[in-house]
């Protein structure tokens, strides 16, 4: 049986969204790193969105509180990348918080976590307990996830990856979601619920 | 971006984006039990409203509404 790739007369629009807002924080390098790496690809348009730049209250709940033009980068995307840092095993308070802001925007779209640890577990642990959330946001996860350990000495003083494996390692990833995000958009302008 | 938009519909039955005026395609579903029960949308098997959701293939907008014919 012959396949051949689905034609794609847009971009793919992925952005890659940094989860947390502490300083000091290494999971900014992961973030710069993974935006410089999907860019690469051939057709993908891509952004960095730093949670720390966008106004949001913390008072409101969910939808009323979403920032139009966050909402309108999400409505653009066709998928997103995550890039979260595990605080006591779990997701950093202020991206629930910024994911809880849209829902419309994602639903039916491909999602990707990148998870980083100051251990060597590379994160497992709140990808794991970010599947159910982003399922119920309508998001799609793939197989693949981005797992980066012991952050703390991943990256040289310029901010560069100091092993190179990283790169090989996260193009499974990159593939896997750029195909289900092919796939999704297809479904979502041409295969209709009735 | 409002919740249970006013938007017009083809002679072929899809909502028409009120962006840039495309054909959308309604491909997701999701019930909000948050509803007020007395919504044209709610359907009192769910015990929810049923909304769907609508994506342009021009923008990329998606209308978000209230099924309609959600009362049993």
């Amino acid at each position: 049986m012959s396949t051949q790739a689905a034609p794609r007369t847009k971009p793919l629009f992925i952005p890659v969204i940094l989860g947390t807002p502490r300083k000091g924080r290494y999971s900014e390098h992961v973030a710069k790193f993974v935006t410089g790496e999907i860019a690469r690809y051939p057709g993908v348009e891509t952004q960095l969105v730093d949670v720390r730049d966008l106004p949001m209250p913390v008072t409101g709940a969910g939808e009323d509180v979403k920032d139009p033009a966050f909402s309108e980068l999400c409505m653009r995307a066709d998928a997103f990348i995550l890039v979260a840092p595990e605080y006591n095993h779990g997701i950093p308070g202020l991206l629930k918080h910024v994911l809880d802001t849209n829902l419309k925007e994602y639903i039916h779209k491909a999602v990707g976590i990148c998870g980083v640890s100051a251990g060597g577990f590379g994160g497992t642990r709140v990808i794991q307990n970010m599947l159910p959330i982003l399922r119920e946001l309508g998001l799609v996860t793939i197989f693949w996830d981005g797992n980066f350990s012991n952050v703390g000495s991943l990256f040289g003083e310029d901010g560069k990856i100091l092993d190179a494996a990283y790169g090989r390692r996260l193009e499974k990833f990159f593939k896997e979601l750029i195909w289900m995000a092919t796939v999704l958009r297809y479904g979502r302008e041409n295969v209709t619920m009735e | 971006m409002n919740k249970d938009e006013q938007v017009k519909t083809s002679a072929s039955g899809h909502l028409i984006c009120p962006r840039c005026g495309t054909e959308t395609n309604r491909h997701a579903e999701k019930p909000d039990y948050s509803a007020d029960p007395s919504a044209p949308s709610f359907d009192p098997v769910l015990g929810a409203a049923l909304m769907e959701f609508h994506t342009c293939p021009g923008c990329r907008y998606v209308i978000e509404r209230g099924a309609r014919g959600g009362r049993a």
